[in-house]
């Protein structure tokens, strides 16, 4: 490889473990967009080879002191994290480096700013991605590093092979991986906490839950979201791989025809567990939820129909901290205390109700009947048309809700936000996503007198391990009708197709396995813990020491153990001789089989007698085959010794002449 | 400081590298395999490295725990990797051809491996007069390399090597790790090169019969003039052929070739600039006189050297002089 090419190798890894660095920060969404913008376009045009702050060091250094001043300003005035300033400071400053010209020294710079990148990545983000960012770094920069302490030694314009030290430090990279992970195992976990910040959500976060549904837009992209927000642990366990469940976070009783809102009642008590229902008789389902950080919102959910929630606790990194929780009007539990992950447990009945209220108080009657006050007339006469005069809520909903799923399309594609969104929906497009079928489902409802809310949660329930996860794009909004005696009965108007994420099976499919490694991850390193460290110690020390779960295994796997390793170093012993044998010089070869060829026409070498002597003979008795002879030792002599290589074909070559001049003649 | 009748006394020896003493075998003996030193990128590398585990300490981050582990990971493995880069190497010395002091001479080494690679090696002699190295890039298995470096040494003289030091940067810079070749070795530098003075030195009669130097006195070399034949002029220098041509006889006048005797001797004994300056000088003077093809012999406090011509007697001069104020060894007091 020459050393253009060298270079541009050298540069190319260079800029990439940059990049890959850049990228640890940049998964967890809290770099400002313009550093994401800023060196986006840096990185392209150093991978295009321009280097154009080459010629302008001043300038471009005042440039980076106005940046940094500017970044210093933000957090002053409090308008940007110290850490997320600090990590955006550090991509300037590679993204001035790697537009400089570029040198030993420069590599070093940014190298060693990417490697605080990489650690500004680590304090801002929780993702697995992060650890795909730090792999990638790890090899780019390990094999720049390298190029360039080899480069250094190579003369210039010398030709030299990379491959060798490729392979050298591809092994080296693995070995530091592995040393990572016994690093990362054994350094005692200590926590001072004298300066900690919250983690983020990462890039994709997302709430799902708001404080109201508002038709119209693109409220229904949420759909497309892979990312797993919870996983629930379900007690007893239902044992099936799709649960295809409701799970209630949130009720809404106003619809102001273009929004629905009032959860409302916010100074409710806080506590430590709060009964929503009591429902005796019926066996619970226990639930053990984790919130991961992506879930983004302070709203508690459970399967339809909650009865209780509580014992909450919020992860902040590994430490764990109970937090209280508080009911708020229409079902809607919040946990409090402001952390990235929470944990709690709620009961919830699946049995219906049997015993429920025959009427609902005056005042929610009232509101959950109520109309907008621009209600499209169209809407009540299709309601009236659809029910044909039927009185029992049960079977209105039932109706209206076939209705709907018969007559209505789902559909994300709602670019435009009409004036009146419910009635362009039932009208006009005749499609919408979940929001849409509920509000109608409850708008025709109550045009025809009846009691009904809206509900937003989640609806599926993917089973991964033993337990099952929710996907932001398994939010879901259905709707809630007030049965007299069974009180609020779940109908859900949406199409089946549409309730679940709505990402395409590759997609889901990917994001399986990545939620397969992201749950891996999880678990054995962003949660590994003082706890964990211990318990591994533990393992690791009764291991072999049984009886017990960790007894040794059998002599005879011990012995076949053994075999197998001493034949493992037989052959690789074997092998390596082999491989690591002197190979001849290639003069050396052309000379041996010249000898050979002699030696077979009869010319041997007198005791003592080297080729070059030989050769001589040969040229003082004027044989044929002298003439040949002598110009195939002249080429031997002056690639052995003088450094000009012979080729294979021009040794061919040669020894084909000798062949040739060889013919017929023997002499002894 | 030319052909001195008062010719000094210098205590011979007085800066001589000589043997090894007890103390530098002790110290070779006590000596660690390898030595360590820390590039400027490693200590920034450290530095981060303590920045990222004060940080894992204070957050608990186990993120920032993992960064720390492969920081630590890859400080092992660079010490690992210099480690096998230096193991199995043979080295040998083959020296210089010629080195004059304050200038950059070629000085090569043979370096071998028997198996596995070696990455990045820089080979210096462990001498502190002699300034420079030798790169080699990659060497494979069952492979030898001759090195060169340029190296640059101060001061003349003969200068002892003790060990050749080889050290790797490899893989990745942080640390520059040497392994010492106990390697017993001397090279002599010669007198810096610097122009002859300006007065001629005065020949020694005798030895060889010439006659004191006259450029245009009839000799047999080349032709310096022709002018016309005078009365009592050598009738064997008459130009036949261009007397013909011009009616009238010519007379050839050509140089004569003088291979004069010179005996170079130093004058100053006593150690310092003066003595190193009518070293340079005589070293000038001697290259000059050779060129021209006189005889040049020199002596000096501890060698006398017979005047003689050719690049033989350059280097033996060279030698001579270098050693000046040194012990020489004893082949080289001819």
């Amino acid at each position: 490889m020459n050393a253009a090419r060298r270079t541009r190798v050298r540069l190319l890894a260079r800029d990439l473990s940059a990049a890959a660095a850049f990228g640890a920060m940049a998964i967890s969404g809290e770099l400002p967009v313009w550093t994401v913008a800023l060196f986006a376009l840096g990185l392209i045009a150093a991978l295009f080879g321009l280097r154009p702050l080459a010629r302008v060091g001043l300038s471009s250094g005042i440039g980076v002191a106005a940046a940094a001043a500017m970044l210093y300003a933000n957090v002053a005035i409090g308008g940007m994290d110290l850490v997320v300033a600090a990590c955006a400071f550090a991509s300037i400053i590679t993204l001035h480096r790697m537009l400089s010209a570029p040198g030993p020294r420069t590599d070093q710079q940014v190298l060693l700013t990417s490697l605080l990148m990489i650690s500004g990545g680590a304090a801002l983000s929780g993702e697995l991605l992060f650890a795909v960012m730090l792999l990638l770094f790890a090899i780019l920069a390990c094999i720049a590093l390298s190029l360039a302490v080899v480069e250094r030694a190579v003369p210039p314009g010398a030709d030299f092979s990379t491959a060798p030290v490729l392979r050298r430090i591809g092994l080296g990279v693995v070995a530091a991986m592995v040393g990572a992970a016994v690093c990362f195992l054994f350094i005692p976990r200590m926590n001072w906490n004298a300066l900690g910040r919250r983690p983020s959500k990462g890039l994709g976060a997302t709430t799902g839950l708001n404080d109201g549904i508002r038709l119209g837009g693109s409220g229904g992209s949420i759909k497309t979201n892979p990312r797993v927000v919870a996983r629930i642990h379900l007690e007893p366990d239902p044992g099936v791989d799709a649960l295809n469940a409701h799970w209630v976070a949130s009720t809404y009783s106003d619809f102001d025809g273009t929004a629905w809102f009032g959860t409302g009642d916010r100074g409710a008590p806080q506590r430590t567990w709060v009964q929503l229902e009591q429902r005796p008789g019926s066996k619970p389902i226990r639930q053990e939820i984790e919130l991961l950080p992506a879930y983004g919102s302070h709203v508690a959910f459970a399967l339809a129909d909650p009865l209780s929630i509580g014992h909450a606790t919020a992860q902040i990194g590994t430490r764990h901290q109970r937090v209280a929780v508080q009911a708020l009007a229409g079902l809607e539990v919040r946990l409090l205390g402001a952390a990235p992950a929470y944990t709690y447990f709620a009961y919830s009945s699946l049995a219906p109700r049997t015993n429920g209220p025959q009427q609902l108080e005056p005042r929610d009657q009232l509101r959950l009947t109520r109309l907008p006050a621009k209600l499209d007339p169209r809407i009540p006469a299709l309601a009236a048309q659809v029910l044909g005069g039927e009185k029992d809520p049960r079977r209105a909903a039932q109706k209206l809700e076939r209705y709907l799923k018969d007559n209505y399309g789902y559909t994300l594609d709602l670019p435009d936000s009409p004036a009146d969104p419910l009635a362009d929906f039932l009208f006009d497009r005749r499609k919408g996503h979940c929001e849409y079928f509920a509000s109608a489902l409850a708008v025709l409802l109550r045009s025809q007198g009846f009691a009904a809310r809206v509900v937003t949660g989640f609806f599926g329930g993917e089973r991964v391990g033993d337990e099952y996860v929710l996907r932001a794009g398994d939010a879901h909004a259905w709707t809630q009708v007030f049965v007299p005696g069974e009180g609020f009965v779940t109908f859900d108007a949406t199409p089946e197709s549409g309730r679940t994420a709505q990402s395409m099976a590759l997609l889901a499919w990917l994001t399986a396995a990545y939620e397969r490694l992201d749950t891996l991850w999880r678990g054995s390193v962003l949660e590994f813990s003082l706890q964990d460290q211990a318990g591994a110690l533990r393992t690791v020390k009764r291991f072999g020491r049984g009886p017990g779960r960790f007894d040794l295994p059998r002599r005879s796997t011990w012995m076949a153990a053994a075999v197998l390793a001493l034949a493992i170093y037989a052959a690789w012993r074997l092998r390596r001789p082999r491989a690591e044998r002197v190979r001849p010089h290639p003069a050396t070869v052309l000379r041996e089989r010249a000898e050979r060829k002699l030696a077979e026409a009869g010319i041997e070498a007198q005791p003592g007698e080297g080729f070059q002597e030989l050769t001589a003979r040969l040229a003082a008795v004027s044989h044929p085959a002298a003439p040949a002879c002598t110009a195939l030792c002249a080429r031997y002599v002056e690639a052995r010794f003088g450094g000009r290589t012979v080729a294979a074909s021009e040794a061919q070559a040669l020894l084909d002449a000798l062949d040739r001049a060889l013919g017929g003649h023997t002499q002894s | 400081m030319i052909d001195s009748s008062v010719p000094a006394a210098p205590p011979i020896g007085a800066e001589s590298s000589g043997p090894p003493t007890f103390l530098s075998r002790l110290r070779a003996l006590l000596r660690p395999p390898r030595s360590l030193r820390i590039t400027p990128a490693g200590r920034t590398f450290l530095i981060v490295t303590l920045g990222v585990g004060l940080g894992a300490l204070n957050t608990g981050n186990n993120l920032l725990y993992l960064v720390l582990g492969l920081q630590l990971s890859l400080i092992v493995i660079s010490g690992v990797l210099s480690e096998r880069c230096l193991r199995g190497l043979t080295v040998r010395r083959l020296g210089a051809d010629g080195a004059f002091a304050g200038e950059p001479f070629a000085f090569r080494w043979a370096v071998r491996r028997a198996r596995g690679h070696s990455f990045a090696l820089e080979l210096q002699e462990e001498n502190p007069d002699l300034q420079g190295s030798g790169l080699l890039a990659h060497l494979g298995p069952g492979e030898q390399a001759i090195v060169r470096g340029d190296l640059v040494a101060q001061r003349r003289g003969p200068h002892r090597l003790a060990a050749v030091k080889v050290t790797t940067q490899f893989p990745f810079g942080l640390f520059a790790k040497t392994r010492t070749f106990p390697l017993e070795g001397l090279v002599e530098v010669f007198p810096r090169r610097v122009p002859p003075p300006h007065h001629e030195p005065s020949g020694k009669d005798g030895d060889d019969g010439q006659q004191p130097r006259s450029q245009s006195a009839g000799g047999t070399g080349e032709v310096v003039e022709l002018a016309p034949y005078r009365e009592g002029d050598d009738a064997r220098r008459i130009h036949w052929v261009r007397s013909a041509a011009l009616g009238q006889l010519v007379r050839v006048d050509r140089a004569r070739e003088e291979r004069r005797t010179f005996l170079l001797r130093t004058t100053v004994g006593t150690p310092g600039e003066r003595r190193e300056r009518e070293c340079e000088a005589l070293a000038a003077t001697a290259r000059r006189l050779l060129a021209q093809g006189h005889k040049v012999g020199l002596r000096t406090d501890s060698v006398e050297l017979r005047p003689s011509s050719g690049p033989g007697q350059e280097r033996r001069l060279l030698i001579a002089l270098s050693h000046v104020g040194f012990a020489m060894p004893e082949r080289e007091r001819r």
